[in-house]
């Protein structure tokens, strides 16, 4: 599918919406390890914040051309020998810093994995999917929330909500991307789903992070000169991410939709197919599900064998709609005698014309008694 | 969108998630706990909506149940949403026998709100040769907002579909036979009827029609006479298909089946668009009997016998014409198409002269086999096949018997198009 038929449909924007979302997550994820582990001033989030913003650009709008060398399976086995190596440093790495419990350290990480988020955005469309970005994210956030407080509360909050509507925007984007442009103005549906869907867990977190705050990694030895930032230094620092945050996501709203090379893959053996919609009908109601109201000794009688139905059910037997309540009897495991009589007064009673007698309706009774007795009590399996 | 892709976020939260879970718990940072509780329930959220999302959706196919090679076919889907919640993002694969690809992926972006129903067309075309197909199963497929998990039902609307072969117009036929009204050759009989050839002037009779009063008769006469009119013979045409399997040659678009099969396609075609009744008589696998019928629905029904028809049959053409000979009518044309050019000439002689005899018009087409790719016999060397073919022209000459020989190196749809396909054979 070229680039100059897609703009027409609402691909574009989700694509955009997509990047601006994986900046969010990047730029969060990186400003809480910063903050938590190092001095976090303003010009080292302004400067965080152009960069990425810079190599998700750059890697949105020209990493297409990167893998044009690459073979199917080149790129698998580059994919997982990359993968491997990323989760062995990111083991390695979290293991010295939980370990030795060095502040430094843990601030040293923290600018070795932004720089990683960097690279990973430069090249984050040489994958199917944008788990490089993603995964390193997390750690981010892993090594923000290990600082406790604000920052860690702030880095988890945040840090699953961007995640949760980056992953909405992907899946949209890439079944969008695999059919013919259509009518499809979805970025606003799908923003207000994955809202719909977070707001309770993103709820849920902050108040338990109001109720309880979180503490930080018990065992890190802080210089005696930096005690940590305070709470109005945090959200001073906040307020400026967003600043710089909105600025970066709108130039890459932007310069992704002008400059982003679509490619999509499908199936030789699968055709997919552009479709003509017809306008939206409303389904008929389906009719109401009358019962009848048996009364009298008739309703008596069947009062008496549905009763032994239901107790038939409880005690584990389950019969088809299409069984006929001669093969229901057959196939009950109670006393013959009773519930051939009852079986007997209910088709009567159901189907025949006539009104029962005083008679039957009060053998039918008994009959339910006895069949109910002999069912046993509730021992569903 | 198959499963792949929503299954690789995933298993990355799976692991990444307990990871930060366990170092969480292990460590006692309630943070990254949190995280891990937060992350596990987006997982739950989402694993609850893809399972409630294809919950009371319905699809059903709409289409008509053939079409002929090369047309492009629309068809309908009717996707029903009964659930209480908008549906997003429904994916649909359908499996469309005649073409192509093996599925055909489709996407209804949505929104389709709770109670509703749209209709969604698809056009694909009948790329494969003629035959029965099949048509379905559908499958439905949706995911979560996050697309995390996958949700796939497969629906079992399975049908067939015939591809009938393209039909080209016979040129030759238009020559033959009867014709429709207003041309006066061999087209009436000289018996009371409703054509539009006068007969003569009667009495009128109680229950004639008044507009038919001659009213100049009438005033010569001093009673009321009418005009009388000539039978209209409607234009009848027979086909007598081989299907011997003895006269099985070649493979694909180069065998006697496809050429049988694709040239009484035309000639039935060609017949009823032009008003004929049609009938068609075979005896293959089983037995091809189409009755006398006119119109496209029963030219329809025809190409629809013919192509399950199989040579796979044990009576020789002669023998068929044999047998129904007595009842075509007089001035209706009977279509021989063999599949060899090697039947008994005596025999066909004999059995030109009955049908000529009893005023109906006989065309012969013959088949030559062994200019195909010869399957279960060796083909006749070509001198004594042009001896035949030889034979079979000057027999067809000499009764006056319209009659064509097709081959394997000849442009089928070229030849049949040809106007002088039925004066001399070659």
């Amino acid at each position: 599918m070229s680039e100059a038929t897609r703009r027409g449909d609402g691909l574009l924007p989700i694509l955009a919406a997509r990047s601006v979302a994986l900046y969010a997550l990047s730029l969060h994820a990186a400003a809480g390890a910063l903050m938590a582990w190092t001095a976090g001033d303003a010009g080292m989030l302004a400067l965080a914040a152009a960069v990425l913003a810079l190599v998700l650009i750059i890697g949105e709008s020209f990493g297409s051309s990167l893998d044009l060398g690459l073979e199917g399976t080149s790129r698998l086995r580059l994919r997982v020998t990359v993968a491997a190596a990323y989760a062995s440093f990111v083991v390695l790495a979290l293991t010295a810093a939980v370990g030795t419990g060095e502040a430094r350290l843990l601030g040293q990480e923290a600018l070795i994995f932004t720089v990683l988020q960097a690279a990973f955005l430069l090249l984050v469309d040489l994958g199917r999917t944008h788990l490089g970005p993603v995964a390193n994210a997390l750690v981010l956030v892993v090594l923000a929330s290990l600082r406790g407080g604000v920052v860690a509360a702030v880095a988890v909050v945040g840090g699953l909500a961007l995640l949760g509507f980056f992953l909405a925007l992907d899946h949209a984007a890439r079944v969008l991307q695999a059919y013919p442009p259509g009518r499809a103005d979805l970025l606003g549906a799908t923003l207000r789903r994955a809202a719909a869907s977070l707001a309770p867990i993103v709820v849920g977190l902050t108040i338990l992070f109001v109720l309880s705050p979180p503490a930080p990694l018990a065992r890190v030895r802080f210089p005696a000169a930096a005690p940590g930032p305070r709470d109005e230094e945090v959200a001073a620092a906040y307020r400026r991410l967003v600043v710089f945050g909105l600025a970066g996501s709108g130039l890459i709203f932007v310069l992704v939709r002008l400059l982003r090379r679509d490619r999509g893959a499908r199936s030789p053996l699968e055709e997919a197919l552009s479709l003509e919609q017809g306008i939206e009908e409303a389904l008929a109601e389906p009719p109401p599900l009358v019962r009848r109201d048996y009364h009298g000794r008739r309703g008596r009688i069947v009062r008496a064998y549905v009763q032994v139905l239901a107790r038939a059910r409880d005690v584990g037997f389950l019969w088809r709609p299409s069984q006929t309540p001669r093969d229901i009897a057959a196939h009950l495991p109670a006393p013959s005698g009773p519930l051939d009589a009852l079986t007997e007064l209910f088709v009567g009673a159901r189907y025949g014309p006539d009104e029962p007698s005083e008679e039957q309706a009060v053998a039918a009774e008994r009959a339910g008694q006895a069949v109910r007795a002999g069912l046993g009590r509730k021992t569903r399996v | 969108m198959g499963r792949a892709h929503t299954a690789a976020y995933r298993r990355f939260l799976y692991a990444a998630l307990g990871f930060a879970g366990l170092l969480g718990f292990a460590l006692r940072v309630e943070a990254l706990a949190a995280l891990a509780l937060g992350g596990f329930v987006l997982l739950l959220v989402a694993w609850r909506q893809a399972r409630g999302g294809l919950a009371r959706l319905a699809v059903a196919r709409e289409v008509y149940p053939s079409a002929f090679e090369d047309d492009a076919v629309p068809v309908s889907l009717v996707l029903d949403n009964r659930s209480r919640r908008t549906a997003w993002l429904v994916e649909i694969r359908d499996s469309f026998g005649p073409a192509v690809a093996d599925r055909q992926a489709l996407l209804e972006p949505g929104p389709l709100r709770a109670a509703r129903r749209r209709r969604l067309v698809y056009r694909t075309a009948c790329s494969r040769p003629w035959g029965v197909y099949t048509v379905g199963p559908l499958t439905l497929s949706t995911s979560d907002p996050f697309g995390l998990f996958h949700a796939e039902r497969g629906v079992p609307d399975v049908a067939p579909f015939a591809v009938f072969p393209r039909v080209w117009p016979v040129a030759g036929i238009e020559k033959l036979g009867a014709r429709p009204s207003l041309s006066p050759q061999e087209l009436t009989l000289a018996r009371s009827g409703q054509s539009l050839a006068y007969l003569g002037v009667r009495d009128f009779r109680p229950g004639d029609d008044l507009r038919r009063i001659h009213w100049p008769a009438t005033a010569r006469r001093g009673a009321p006479a009418v005009k009388e009119h000539e039978v209209d013979l409607v234009p009848y045409f027979t086909l007598l298909v081989d299907l011997d399997r003895a006269h099985r040659a070649g493979t694909g678009l180069k065998s006697t089946l496809e050429y049988l099969v694709r040239t009484s396609a035309c000639l039935v075609w060609t017949a009823a668009t032009r008003g004929d009744l049609v009938q068609v008589l075979g005896e293959g696998a089983r037995t091809l009997a189409l009755p006398p019928g006119a119109g496209t629905l029963h030219a329809t029904q025809a190409l629809y016998e013919l192509i399950q028809a199989q040579q796979e049959g044990r009576v020789p053409l002669l023998d068929l014409v044999e047998h129904h000979r007595l009842h075509l009518p007089a001035g209706s044309t009977a279509t021989l198409l063999s599949g060899t050019m090697f039947l008994d000439l005596l025999r066909l002689e004999e059995a030109l002269g009955a049908l000529q005899s009893r005023g109906v018009r006989p065309v012969v087409v013959l088949v030559n086999k062994d200019s195909f790719l010869p399957i279960d016999r060796r083909a006749v060397p070509r001198d004594q096949a042009a001896a035949q073919a030889g034979a079979a022209a000057t027999l067809l000459r000499s009764r006056g018997v319209p009659g064509a020989i097709l081959s394997a190196e000849q442009d089928l749809e070229a030849e049949l198009g040809r106007v002088d396909l039925f004066e001399a054979p070659r």
